[in-house]
Formats: structure tokens, sequence, C-alpha cells
């Protein structure tokens, strides 16, 4: 299978300090990878990268088969979708509103809003002004967004940011579709590892800007489940991911 | 760049930019133009309103360019627009469209502030000729300096991401305008936001015994209107810089 992205040694130092060290992803084509790791680990920085809205302090990335570089940045960007940490909005547009910006800058079809509409459930309050939005209904909004002319690869920084229970399980159940529906794949990037061991089939593990672990959620199960001693159940990703980071300190700290 | 444009006009949705910039224009110029009760005064209507009304720029144009500035870019600070819109267009997009949506709303004020000339001359019955050049050199000089204005303040929104600084510095520089009407012509060359008044081309003599006013046209100092421009491209320049390292 091809990877959609793929980054070689991306690093990222602010004022000398590296916050992502060396990370080489590679995202399977139709694949929904799970981005994990801790507060502050640089999940939002790499994908901040991957869409260049941060310039990279050394390597190289590849979006849909193309070294990514100035010249041809937009037009990749022009099959990608995103959302970063939180949504951008304009609160005294409505929602419909909010999204023809998107649509006229990607040039979509207007059309495409009524669509995106209904795929997060907005279509009822598609004429209110998004300042009188909940916390849950931006992030629906960014979602739609992102959707805006059926990309091929989906970025989406905590997702589920805000939403309730419902929301929740919509979201997973509208990402883990993606890949089948429209042919897209996605990036997604959570806290909420039990979650996420329900719709990922892939998972990158990232700890103070280091990729610790990439590859089949089936394999990290495998190789690293085991069981838990007291339980005798195996091992959810949050165990597995915890024991992960421990080690990781513990090499650290020797 | 078109693409850029029409953006710009959906988020302008329900702000009445121009319609505000109008109101802006005319009611500065409406301030400065003196109702006159006597006949001499009937005979130097126009010198009066442009004399009055290149004080007035200096005044209030500050704070109206401060906030023109802080409304076209605050909207971006508050729902963080940038991170979203730098996957979708240039920076350079964004700023030209910004920039030329402030400077449309810049010529509509100039053109409010002719129209009262107009206006003022016939609800008045200025008996002075009115000189055509003249007006348009006013309305030039307050767009060239207005633009300074803008994009100087456009910079600081940008790099503070606040409203608050540049309507203080907009507020600070009004204030200190009034001043410089009182200061000897060389020192106002030190302060470029308030060059209305050296570029307005009509100087003003009281007279303290009969009590009338005379107005004096002096050639247009084209020397300082360059000195204008050079510093507006000075503000084009910051503001772009701003906008272009704009964290996201
Ligand atoms: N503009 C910046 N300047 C300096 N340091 C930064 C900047 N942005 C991020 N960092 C640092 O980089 C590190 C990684 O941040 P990042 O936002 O990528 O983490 P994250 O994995 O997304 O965390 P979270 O789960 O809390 O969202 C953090 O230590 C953060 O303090
Ligand atoms: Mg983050």
């Amino acid at each position: 299978m091809d990877n959609i992205i793929e980054t070689e040694n991306l690093t990222k130092r602010y004022g000398g300090v590296p916050v992502v060290r060396s990370v080489s992803l590679a995202v399977p084509q139709g694949s929904v990878y799970g981005f994990i790791g801790p507060n502050g680990a640089g999940k939002s920085t790499t994908m901040k990268m991957l869409l260049g809205l941060v310039k990279q302090s050394g390597g190289s990335v590849r979006l849909l088969g193309r070294e990514m570089n100035a010249e041809n940045r937009l037009a990749l960007l022009r099959q990608t979708g995103s959302l970063i940490e939180s949504p951008s909005s304009y609160g005294h547009l409505t929602a419909r509103e909010n999204l023809r910006i998107v649509a006229q800058l990607k040039g979509v079809e207007e059309t495409e809003i009524e669509r995106v509409l209904r795929v997060v459930h907005l279509d009822q309050e598609k004429a209110r002004r998004v300042k009188a939005f909940s916390l849950g209904m931006r992030q629906r909004l960014g979602i739609a967004q992102a959707l805006l002319g059926r990309p091929r690869l989906l970025i989406l920084d905590e997702p589920t940011n805000g939403l309730d229970p419902e929301g929740i399980r919509e979201m997973r159940d509208l990402i883990r579709s993606l890949p089948q529906t429209a042919g897209a794949t996605v990036l997604v990037s959570s806290h909420l590892l039990s979650e996420m061991e329900l719709f990922v089939d892939y998972v990158g593990i990232i700890d103070h800007g280091r990729l610790l672990w990439q590859g089949p959620l089936a394999r990290l199960q495998a190789e690293r489940g085991g069981e838990v001693v007291v339980t005798r159940r195996s091992k959810t990703l949050e165990e597995i991911f915890l024991d992960l980071i421990h080690e990781q300190g513990e090499e650290a700290a020797e | 760049m078109r693409a850029a444009m029409l953006a710009e006009r959906i988020k302008a949705a329900r702000r009445h930019d121009l319609l505000l910039a109008a109101l802006t224009g005319l009611l500065t110029a409406l301030c400065a133009a003196v109702r006159p009760e006597e006949d001499w005064q009937r005979a130097v209507g126009y010198s009066a309103l442009t004399v009055n009304l290149s004080l007035m720029n200096a005044v209030v144009m500050p704070l109206a360019m401060a906030a023109l500035a802080s409304r076209l870019w605050d909207m971006e600070t508050r729902g963080s627009g940038c991170r979203l819109l730098f996957t979708l267009q240039s920076w350079e997009s964004l700023f030209g469209a910004k920039a030329l949506r402030g400077l449309v709303q810049n010529v509509v004020i100039c053109l409010a502030e002719g129209a009262v000339f107009l206006l003022a001359g016939r609800m008045w019955g200025y008996t002075q000729a009115l000189e055509i050049p003249r007006v348009l050199w006013l309305m030039l000089c307050t767009f060239v300096v207005n633009a300074m204005r803008f994009f100087a303040l456009l910079a600081l929104s940008v790099r503070s991401g606040t409203q608050v600084l540049p309507l203080a510095v907009g507020l600070a520089c009004s204030l200190l305008s009034v001043f410089t009407a009182f200061m000897p012509e060389r020192l106002t060359l030190l302060t470029p936001w308030a060059y209305d008044v050296p570029l307005s081309a009509m100087r003003m003599h009281y007279d303290r015994e009969t009590r009338i006013t005379a107005y004096e046209p002096l050639a247009f100092p084209a020397g300082l209107l360059a000195a204008a421009v050079v510093c507006g491209v000075l503000g084009y320049v910051l503001a772009r810089r701003a906008v272009r390292d704009q964290e996201v």
C-alpha cells in the first residue's frame, strides 16, 4: 500500500529547544491513522508542519506522493482537509457563510455546503451566527470545513474536543466510514486512547517529540499487548501506551 | 486573488463597512465646514473649509484608521482564522485582500469629503469660486496620509493580536495632532500622521483688529506628498511583514 503521508526526520525546534525530533511518519493510503501522545508531545506541531503552517527546522514532508514545497503546497492542500487545535470560524457570520468562505477559497461548488452541513448535523443551524454556537457545534463546523470538497486526506487534531458522548460516537463512526465512503485517508490525533482503539487501524505513538512506535494497531496489540496479570484480559491501547512512554522515560533517565 | 477578495466580501457581511466609511468622511467634513454668517466668510468659504478639514482629518483620521484596521484584522484574531486560511490561500493573497478592502474604504472616505465641498457651497451660498484642483489635491493627500496611518495601524493590529493597542495608538496620535496645529511648520514634519495640515496648501492669517481671517493659497507641496508616500510604503511593508510572520 502507498503512503499518503511520509515524513523523513521531521524536526522542529523553538528557540533551539527541539519539540519534534526526527519523526518519520508513514500513513498508508485508505487508513485511519491514530496519532497519540501525552500533552505537549508534539502532535499539533507535527500536524502543522504537514500542512506547512509551521516551517520545519529539518527533514521533509511528502504528501499525496509528492515532496511538499512552497510552490506545490497550496495545490496539495486543496486535496486535504484539516482541523488543527480549535476550529477557525467567524463569530459574526452564520455557519453557512463560514463554509462559503472555505468553498470560495477551495474552489468548491456551493452545493457541497449543504452536503457537509448534513454530514455534521448542522443543517438545522446553518442560518445561525457562529458566536451563539456551543463548543461542540463549533467543532462540528470545523469538521464540515475540513470535509468540503471531498478531500483525499484529512488531518484532524483532537476532533472530538468538546463533543458530548453522542457526538463522540457520531464522529467516530464518521471517521471510520471515510475511507470507504469518500476514499479518504484520515490522520487523527486524540487523548482518548480508549476511543481511538475503536476506530483506528494504524497508530503512531509520540512522546517528547519522538515517534516511539508506529504500525498497524493489530500488530501493536500482538507485540506489546500481553495480558494484564490481575484481570487476565488483554492490555488496552491506553495501557500499552503508558508502558511505552514509561520505558522511554526510564531509558532517558539512565 | 479573486477568490481571496470574494472571501473577504463574505466576511464583511452585515458590517456596513462602506456606509461607515461614507459617514466618517461626511461627518468629518461637515463639522469642518463653517456655516458663514457674513459676506466675507462666504467669500472665503472653500479656503476656510480646506484649512479646517485638514486639521479635522489630522485629528479624526488616526482614530478612524485604527478602527478600520483593527476591525479588518480582529475577526482573524478572534476566530483564529489564519490557521485555516493559510491552508487555503497564500499569506500574500490574504494580506492583499485586506489591504485592498482598507484602501477602498479609504477612497470612500475621501470621496465623501470631496462631496461636502460641492454640498457646502450650495447649501450655504459660498461666493468664492471653487477650485477643483485644490479639492482633488486635498482628497489625494488625505488618501495618501490615511493609507500611511492604515497600514501602520494594521501592522500593529496583526503584531499585537488585540484591538486595544492600535486603538490606543490611534487615539494618542489623534490627540497629538491637535498640538501640531500650533507647532512651527518645521516641527510638523516630524509628525507624519498629521501631515494633513502642512499638505493642505492653504495658510490662514487672522487679523486681531478687524477680526477677519484671510486665507493664502500656497503652491502644492509635492515634496511633502512624496515623503508621505514613502511613509505609506513603509507602513505597507510593515503590515505585509506582520501578516507574513503571523504564527498559527
Ligand atoms: N509557538 C511555540 N513556541 C514555543 N514552543 C512551542 C510553540 N508551539 C508549541 N510549542 C511547544 O512544543 C511542544 C509540543 O506542543 P504541541 O502543541 O505540538 O503538543 P501536543 O502534542 O499537540 O499537545 P496537546 O495534546 O496538549 O495538544 C510543547 O512543549 C509546546 O510548549
Ligand atoms: Mg495539540
